[in-house]
């Protein structure tokens, strides 16, 4: 039996070549190009199919290949109007480019239902345009709507009602000049992923209506600022959502008149950017496993009272195994960090600094001390990164080496990254003392800034090498990167 | 199982309870030919391999995938695109079916529109003045393409 198989192979394959030569040379025997067609064997399905996967602008010129190309574009059920992409030119609007679009899918007999619609629109933008656009389509289907709307002068947005019931939309994307006005019995059934940055709310209590009505949402991500609701005496942001895994919550308001509360028992990921000058309230997030903290420094308070805040807000969070934060958050959180009430993270296996991280910003000293309250990390990493705001502390590089060696760096840290080495004073001397204390230490890495010169690279390389280190197996790498 | 449609012979086998090793039911394919499927098979199982070896990280899976998928669009004649497309449709292989149609679509994104027919092998079949009077109409989109 096997033996037979091995004698066909060679011949099956020649019969199979035969064949395709055979088929081709038919095609073009039968082509009027020259060229052979190589497309048309597909159906409509599959040609939408691609179709799906290029910018909106090739997609429609394609309505000029030939007459069974014309209305295949219409076929795909996503429309990605993004102004900036439909075209450079100034001469041809925005307005204009949408209108003709929409018609055009419109007088398709039996028009394929819309699942995703996306529009960002930057420049001379006019609400009411949209406003039109949304309401002479057909929305009853639709899973996903993304809309930028970016405008200074006229009325914002107002969804079409029809949004609020929608049973099929799956994910929300709202920014800037949309008003979110839901009615009170409005709800969403499917909805999982919502986004609302910089949106303005009909009322005070628009937001809260619009959560209540989204009883499967996974994710959350809030933007907002001070002329959010600056008409109203006091605004709580409230997110009781028991289903949430994902909040990000960026706080710009720097108001004490504002505040927010959550309670989300299903969180697993906490991203916070903004201030804490209201009496917010940070509660029941046993299941967190991720968070990432960015904290505006103080400006209406003492620096003691805002780090009680910060520390109260961190409390929850004390059994994450993941964090990272920025170096104003480092310096207040080591405000008076060795009372009584600050946190411990028992679980905390991987912590990451990031902002500036050398000369004014040198955050070793506070980080240091944050190491003392987690007893178990074993990553940690460094990453230079361009944030506004300025250093709380004066500049003062405390370079003396302390006498206690917290527990997780002599016993439990396994890997360093280091990103964004410039081969300062500083930065070389916080590596160093890694290098000493870390006794399981196996990886030491050195993203160096790819601006240095090359000189400058190696002489680095040089020194970091000569440095003692406690632990045998411990490898030095080094790469190049950029970063802002 | 990537290949959905043929699940359905899998599921069957084992209600009859077949337990002797290897199976020997042939599985008719009769729209596919042995060509595309042997390359769908080849991906079918790197991309299986690659995903097991990086069980955990994601990205890792991602881009050692990118790397292969780059190495076999080299190798691969547009022509036999239309196969592929064709042949991971009938097998019901999604993640097949979605590489080789956003291949198709990146060879052409962003071309003229002669070179675009130049590569399907198209001709306009238009009335005259029909190829005009779209090309008025969606005038913005023609604009601003690559030089062929």
């Amino acid at each position: 039996m096997e033996q037979r198989q091995r004698i066909e192979r060679p011949e099956r394959a020649k019969r199979r070549d035969q064949k395709q030569r055979k088929r081709l040379s038919t095609a073009r025997r039968n082509a009027f190009t020259t060229n052979t067609d190589i497309i048309s064997d597909l159906p409509d399905s599959l040609l939408s199919h691609i179709l799906s996967f290029l910018p909106t602008r090739n997609s429609v010129a394609t309505s000029i290949l030939s007459s069974r190309w014309r209305p295949l574009w219409t076929l795909v059920p996503a429309l990605h109007l993004v102004q900036r992409k439909l075209t450079h030119n100034p001469n041809y609007s925005f307005a204009d480019i949408v209108s003709g679009i929409l018609t055009v899918r419109d007088s398709i007999s039996d028009p394929m239902p819309l699942h995703k619609l996306i529009i960002y629109w930057y420049q001379n933008c006019l609400p009411s345009n949209v406003n039109t656009w949304l309401r002479a389509t057909n929305l009853r289907d639709l899973q996903e709507l993304d809309l930028h709307i970016f405008n200074n002068v006229h009325q914002p947005l107002e969804l079409p009602r029809s949004i609020y019931f929608s049973t099929t939309l799956v994910v929300l994307i709202l920014m800037a000049s949309i008003l979110l006005n839901p009615p009170p019995a409005c709800v969403l059934p499917c909805l999982r992923i919502l986004e609302l940055t910089r949106v303005k709310f009909a009322n005070r209590d628009s937001l809260s209506t619009f959560l209540t009505a989204c009883p499967a949402l996974l994710s959350l991500s809030l933007t907002l600022c001070g002329s959010n609701f600056e008409h109203w005496d006091e605004f709580n942001v409230v997110v009781l959502v028991p289903t949430l895994k994902t909040l990000r919550l960026h706080w710009h308001v720097q108001s004490s008149s504002y505040k927010f509360q959550i309670n989300t028992p299903a969180l697993e990921y906490f991203n916070f950017e903004g201030f804490l000058n209201g009496n917010n309230v940070v509660e029941n997030l046993p299941s967190v496993v991720e968070c990432v903290l960015q904290f505006e420094q103080c400006v209406l308070m003492d620096v003691e009272v805002y780090a009680k805040r910060v520390r109260d807000f961190m409390g929850p969070l004390c059994n994450v195994i993941s964090m990272e934060f920025s170096t104003i958050t480092a310096q207040i959180l080591c405000h008076d960090f060795n009372r009584e009430d600050s946190p411990t993270f028992y679980n905390l296996s991987s912590l990451k600094l990031f902002g500036g991280i050398s000369s004014e910003w040198y955050a070793w000293r506070e980080v240091r001390l944050l190491l003392f309250r987690a007893p178990k990390l074993q990553i940690l990493t460094f990453e230079w990164k361009h944030l506004f705001g300025l250093s709380i502390y004066k500049p003062n590089p405390c370079l003396e080496e302390p006498l206690d060696v917290p527990e997780c760096l002599s016993s439990h840290l396994t890997t360093c990254h280091y990103k964004g080495f410039e081969g300062k004073e500083e930065e070389m001397e916080l590596v160093r003392q890694i290098l000493e204390a870390a006794k399981v230490l196996k990886s030491m890495k050195i993203s160096v800034t790819s601006c240095l010169g090359l000189k400058s690279k190696l002489l680095i390389r040089e020194k970091l090498g000569k440095f003692q280190r406690s632990s045998q197996n411990c490898k030095i790498a080094f790469e190049e990167g950029r970063f802002t | 199982m990537k290949f959905c449609a043929v699940k359905q012979y899998f599921d069957d086998e084992n209600n009859n309870n077949i337990t002797s090793g290897a199976s020997t039911t042939m599985i008719p394919l009769p729209n596919v030919e042995s060509h595309p499927l042997a390359i769908l098979i080849t991906y079918c199982k790197k991309h299986l391999k690659i995903k097991a070896n990086n069980a955990d990280n994601k990205k890792e899976t991602e881009k050692e995938m990118e790397q292969y998928e780059q190495e076999l669009l080299k190798k691969v004649m547009p022509q036999e695109l239309t196969e592929l497309i064709l042949a991971a449709n009938y097998l019901n292989f999604k993640e097949a079916l979605d590489f080789f149609c956003r291949a198709v679509a990146s060879a052409i994104q962003n071309k003229s529109i002669e070179f675009v027919r130049k590569f399907f092998g198209l001709e306009s079949d238009f009335e005259l003045g029909e190829e005009e009077k779209l090309r008025e109409e969606f005038a913005w989109s023609f604009e601003g393409v690559d030089e062929d």
